[in-house]
């Protein structure tokens, strides 16, 4: 511990406070300015500042009450688009299925025209696995695209 | 008891007793440290930068860390905005009745009070010494917190620390000898 560490120790404390006290004990230099140590730490202790004035939680809560809306107004916001955009895919759903249907029965009325059975069958149970590969996906992308949409409330980039 | 950590999660949903509890755990603390980094008593003044220093811990509420300790952070941002003001004020010439304010209030501190000479002598302090020392001394952080606070490595606070216990054992020295 040296002189200027035993001393910062003194006034301010710290995990080496025992050392520090058993060098400034040791130490002629430290001793001698151990009066002035102790004369600052009461100068300092002796520093105290009044409390803030009263009403200030009341001023402080009214000023920040605009912020706090938009906050709350932030976090239901997400929620709202999400139950906006899975009405909007379960009401389309069912017009998706009939238009998917629609056409795998077309394709496979154009297919077996001119194509044999085994062939036909093949190529339009491939096209229905897509359409309803296409089909989950896109229902899956829905909530991912809402909360991608998060409504971001003020934010500061500094604090 | 909820912790200061979640309760600032729940500020950052715009829950307003969250708010208030934290203005009731913290308010005090900031105002001393406020008061006792800028050396002013202008009551408007601290309630202006102690008003400023919430609302921006509202607004950042949604980035916090909850790794970290709030109050770290709480003083992080006041200690901006005091710099903020101070820089401010060395830019502008001050108002006459401003400038009136801050003459009675250094001859105020010239008076033999013993707490007003503290507040002289920690006004001597350079301001990187002065917070690291009221941070220390008065909030009772740690050498790891104070550092947060400062955004400066552990060995620079301890360093700005020894400069500062140094510099006002000088001026109590110096003062004794006069």
């Amino acid at each position: 511990v040296t002189c200027e560490e035993a001393q910062t120790l003194g006034l301010l404390g710290g995990s080496d406070s025992l050392a520090a006290a058993r060098h400034r004990v040791a130490c002629a230099r430290c001793a001698a300015a151990q009066p002035r140590l102790d004369d600052l730490g009461r100068r300092l202790t002796a520093y105290r500042v009044e409390g803030p004035p009263p009403g200030h939680v009341e001023r402080t809560l009214a000023a920040a009450a605009g912020l706090l809306a938009a906050r709350a107004a932030g976090e239901r916001e997400p929620r709202r688009r999400l139950g906006w955009a899975v009405t909007v895919v379960l009401g389309l759903l069912p017009l998706v299925i009939a238009a998917n249907a629609q056409l795998v029965r077309t394709a496979h009325a154009v297919l077996s025209g001119f194509l044999p059975t085994y062939l036909t069958t093949y190529l339009v149970t491939s096209l229905s696995l897509f359409l309803a590969l296409l089909l989950a996906l896109g229902c899956a992308a829905v909530p991912l695209l809402a909360a991608r949409q998060r409504f971001r409330p003020l934010e500061e980039s500094h604090a | 008891m909820a912790s200061d950590e979640e309760l600032v999660g729940r500020l950052a949903r715009g829950d307003a007793r969250a708010l208030r509890e934290l203005l009731g755990r913290w308010d005090r603390p900031l105002h001393a440290f406020v008061a006792r980094h800028t050396g002013s008593h202008d009551q408007a003044n601290l309630e202006d930068l102690r008003q400023e220093t919430w609302l921006r811990v509202v607004r950042a509420a949604g980035r916090f860390d909850p790794s970290k300790r709030f109050s770290t952070w709480l003083f992080h941002i006041a200690l901006n905005l005091c710099r903020d003001q101070g820089r401010k004020a060395a830019e502008r010439p001050l108002p006459p009745e401003v400038a009136e304010r801050a003459l009675a209030d250094r001859a105020a501190a010239a008076s033999p009070d013993a707490a007003l000479d503290a507040r002289s002598l920690l006004d001597q302090l350079p301001e990187a010494q002065r917070s690291a020392m009221i941070l220390r001394y008065y909030h009772g952080l740690s050498e790891a917190e104070t550092a947060a606070v400062l955004e400066c490595p552990t060995g620079t606070v301890k360093s700005r620390l020894h400069h500062a216990v140094a510099r006002l054992l000088a001026l109590v020295g110096k003062e004794e000898a006069a």
